[in-house]
């Protein structure tokens, strides 16, 4: 057994922080949805799928990573607004677990399209020249790509945050989630709104799609099992909120990165495990608000 | 017409024997008809959760394999010998695994019980998995024998399709049998009445967890029977059935039937495995076909094939 | 007579000789089981034509034991296929007096390496060896360059797959050691590998891979036995294949063996290719070493539990 220094053990939370910054993409796309709407958006791994796959195809015609990493995902979020308007919308009213069902069923047929057209083997996603090699941190060597991609999110984040902050429609969106009832009888179209936060939480999950791709490979099945990684992140930080989403999506991503350090048999596991007994002790989750769709 | 229906309604232990007795020269092949039985009594299980208590359970792989690893292990690994004993182990883990996972997700309701759902059924699937030396790990467990019936004086071997069949076919009418029982009954009732307004129901003095529970675990034994049924079919457990591909598809086939009709279940059932056996012929991509069909029966069809005829055809 | 290729699937029993509703059995050959267990995985009418992990691990681990270095580490998915390999490492290795620095299990289709990496690295092996199959071995060689590890370490594998090195590419796959049943490079030097390429190329405009070779002995042995036995029954094609059971289809002689039923053959250590010196497109590997089919190389019939 290797010794444990501190710097391994440095590079091991640092390899945590890159898999955590995924899980909140993917987690404040889908704690954006439910928040709002209190749809649960199974689909969410597909479309996360489909933005590396989209980024895939786009570097093969454009030669540019750069330019794929911005489009990519607004070809997602454009297909979010047409999965909000035309499947999820006509559910509005009907009993809250109908857009769960659809969107379940909406991710078999994303991922058996994307492999009728792209085939059944994966695809090899490779990071611009500019991000390829290791970058010396004192303590490890660490993959250029993936500090890059540790930046990409706060950049997102923060633009988030300055988004719903700031701005009138974000003022909208946070008061949507809290009370849509009023904010529909002081007059503003809701309709939008909901299309805009799908739009959005539909492009983020794109957006972490082609992040991960020259991570992890690029394959039909890449949303399936994050998808379930992603509730449990949302559960575990609070349906609905945001910040719950960043700190549960870095603090899971740490849990793995150290249990697979210390006890590799029980990676998997340990991670229904903490959601079990974060759930025991804060029922709504770390920062959900209760009573909130519970 | 109406008296037709109305006696089905009053007679349905009957009516199912006497559409199941011939299904299987209605199918193209024998297995299929096994399957379709054995398939609808699970979806028969997750209906009666999702359908008349109005809870979402995205984990219901969890019961069918805990039924098909209980009855699988008896036989396989402690040798039992008895068929009986076999299936009783099997109910008896998903009973209690439908009671200690029930207990946790009920705690939370809508959303967070499914989600909470789905993750208890994942673990339960790492743990199947990583147990390799019980369960066989991912490649299964295997050698599972099927010991004939024996019942009072006389013994039944079950190696021919058609015999496994009329057993499994006594064993899922018995199980409509029982649910006929709970719905009629005052429990029945109160389950209803959650589904439809669970503050109501408890304002009304009903103790909703316990009733919540109860169905809870009723539900995972059925499921838990048809696990076990499986097993002894194809006299091997694989790890797919504790895998939430297996949790969605006993969802897909509820829909497609009808949720919080009777027979809807089996309807499902056999629309999903014929429709699957079939596509599968033409094309690979028959999941895709199979999903979109789903989502339209969520955006048009909500109460799936079962419940819209029975509603077209009236009150 | 039917014939099944390949895996028994989960649902049939292996060895399974129900008759069907046509009265007829079924003859499989495929691959092993992957646990390769004995006598209940047995049955007359299952052949297993491809490399187990015991022949494939014992070749490569001793090849590697003897040329690489003698501190490994290795990585495994954790499932059969994996932990039988691993298993097998790690006894070849202590028998060549080695040192295993370290064992990682991981899950199999868990793409995400990273937080095994830098424990490895602070271990310094000598030879990585790494259980990584399918979209994982793509996805591991990418993260274990970007971590820098090909410079620190040799990386091996018991398989390379064609369409695999065809997927990664030389920058991932170069330099990267394995075993292999077959190579299409193989045709220089041995005429039915000669024979079977040009095949191959003409009908699909490519050369084969390593799995397709396995299919092609195995149709071509359904052929002998029926040619051997002189009519089309199954029990009477495996009683024919087993009372000749030397042949010799696409790389040079195999053999089966008689109480298991497995098949014996040649496997060659290869290592990957840089793309510079690549002679054509699908020029991935160089042959470094011929590893002759041998008994000794799979556990015994008695081992196995047959008697």
């Amino acid at each position: 057994m290797a010794e444990l220094t501190l710097a391994t053990l440095a590079a091991q939370a640092f390899t945590g922080l890159v898999l955590g910054m995924i899980l909140v993409l993917l987690a404040i796309g889908l704690s954006l949805i439910f928040g709002l709407m209190t749809v649960v958006n199974f689909a969410h791994g597909s479309l996360y799928m489909l933005g590396a796959y989209l980024g895939f195809f786009l570097i093969g015609h454009t030669k540019s990573f750069w330019l794929a990493l911005v489009v990519a995902p607004l070809l997602v979020g454009a297909l979010g607004f047409g999965i909000e308007r035309f499947l999820v919308r006509p559910l509005y009213g009907r009993s809250i677990d109908d857009p769960l069902l659809l969107t379940f069923g909406l991710s078999l047929v994303m991922v058996e399209t994307v492999r009728l057209i792209w085939g059944k083997i994966g695809l090899t996603l490779d990071p611009p020249r500019e991000l390829a090699g290791a970058v010396n941190l004192g303590f490890t060597y660490f993959p250029l790509y993936r500090l890059f991609v540790i930046g990409v999110t706060v950049v997102v984040l923060v633009a988030l945050f300055v988004f719903l902050e700031k701005t009138n429609v974000g003022l909208i969106i946070r008061a949507g989630s809290r009370d849509p009832l009023m904010v529909k009888a002081l007059g503003f179209d809701l309709g939008r709104v909901w299309l805009l936060v799908f739009g959005i939480g539909t492009a983020l999950a794109g957006l972490a799609g082609i992040l991960a791709g020259p991570m992890r490979g690029v394959y039909a099945e890449m949303g399936v099992t994050i998808i379930i990684e992603s509730f449990v992140v949302v559960v575990v930080g609070g349906m609905g909120s945001l910040v719950g989403a960043i700190v549960a999506g870095i603090a899971i991503g740490e849990v793995v990165s150290l249990t697979t350090l210390f006890a590799p048999k029980f990676a998997e596991i340990m991670v229904f495990i903490v959601m079990a007994l974060v759930l025991l002790v804060r029922p709504s989750g770390l920062f959900g608000e209760s009573g909130l769709m519970e | 017409m109406r008296r037709a229906r109305s006696w089905i309604a009053t007679h349905p232990v009957v009516a199912f024997l006497v559409v199941f007795a011939v299904f299987p020269y209605l199918v193209p092949y024998k297995a299929l008809a096994t399957q379709v039985l054995i398939y609808g009594l699970f979806a028969l299980g997750f209906n009666l959760l999702y359908g008349y208590t109005g809870l979402l359970s995205f984990g219901h792989a969890a019961y069918w394999g805990l039924g098909a690893y209980g009855t699988g292990i008896a036989l396989a690994k402690l040798k039992v010998g008895s068929l009986w004993l076999g299936l009783a182990a099997g109910l008896g883990l998903a009973a209690a695994g439908g009671a200690v996972i029930g207990f946790f997700c009920l705690r939370r309701r809508g959303i967070y019980f499914a989600m909470l759902t789905l993750a208890f059924a994942q673990l339960l699937y790492f743990v199947g998995f990583h147990l390799a030396d019980w369960t066989g790990g991912d490649d299964g467990l295997r050698g599972i024998t099927l010991p004939p019936l024996a019942l009072p004086g006389v013994t039944i071997p079950l190696d021919t399709s058609l015999a496994f069949y009329y057993f499994a076919l006594a064993l899922v009418a018995t199980a409509v049998a029982a649910l006929k029982r709970i719905l009629d009954s005052p429990f029945g009732a109160v389950l209803q009445a959650i589904r439809e307004n669970s503050e109501r129901a408890s304002a009304c003095g009903y103790d909703t967890s316990r009733v919540k529970l109860l169905s809870f675990v009723f539900s995972a034994l059925f499921a838990g029977l048809a696990g076990s049924l499986d097993a002894l079919r194809l006299n091997v457990v694989p790890i797919e059935s504790l895998y939430w591909t297996t949790s969605g598809q006993v969802v897909i086939m509820t829909l497609l039937g009808g949720a919080g009709t009777f027979f809807g279940p089996f309807v499902g059932a056999a629309t999903f495995l014929v429709l699957e056996d079939r596509l599968a012929v033409f094309t690979e991509s028959w999941p895709l076909v199979v999903g979109a069909i789903f989502m339209a029966f969520v955006l048009f069809l909500p109460k799936g094939i079962w419940g819209t005829l029975l509603a077209r055809l009236g009150p | 007579m039917r014939v099944h290729r390949g895996r028994p699937g989960r649902a049939r029993a292996d060895g399974d000789q129900r008759a069907d509703q046509e009265g007829r059995k079924a003859l499989h050959l495929g691959e092993p089981v992957r646990r390769d267990h004995g006598p209940a995985y047995w049955g007359p009418l299952t052949f297993h034509e491809a490399l187990n992990p015991t022949i494939t691990s014992r070749a490569v681990g001793n090849w590697l034991a003897q040329n690489l270095g003698k501190k490994w580490w290795i990585l495994y998915a954790d499932y059969a296929w994996g932990k039988q390999n691993n298993a097998v490492l790690t006894e070849v290795l202590k028998r060549q007096g080695g040192v295993l620095l370290g064992s990682t299990p991981y899950p199999l289709g868990n793409p995400e390496f990273s937080a095994h990496l830098p424990k490895i690295l602070a271990a310094k092996p000598e030879v990585l060896v790494t259980m990584t199959p399918g979209a994982d071995n793509i996805a591991f060689l990418k993260q274990a360059i970007s971590f820098g590890m090909k410079k620190e370490m040799k990386i091996a594998q018991p398989l390379h797959w064609l369409p695999q090195l065809k997927e990664g590419g030389p920058d991932l796959y170069a330099d990267i050691y394995a075993g292999i049943n077959f190579s299409w490079q193989l045709e220089d030097a041995i005429p039915e590998a000669k024979n079977y390429v040009a095949l191959y190329r003409k009908k699909h405009n490519e050369p084969p891979g390593d799995y397709s070779a396995y299919a092609y002995s195995a149709i071509h042995e359904v052929a002998r036995g029926i040619t051997l036995a002189k009519v089309v029954n199954s029990d009477a094609v495996a009683s024919a294949l087993i009372a000749n059971p030397v042949y010799n289809h696409y790389k040079g002689k195999q053999w089966w063996r008689a109480c298991d039923h497995k098949a014996f053959q040649d496997l060659w250590i290869v290592k990957g290719r840089e793309r510079s010196k690549m002679k054509g497109e699908w020029d991935f590997v160089d042959i470094v070493q011929k590893v002759a089919a041998s008994e000794e190389l799979d556990r015994s019939c008695k081992e196995k539990g047959f008697v």
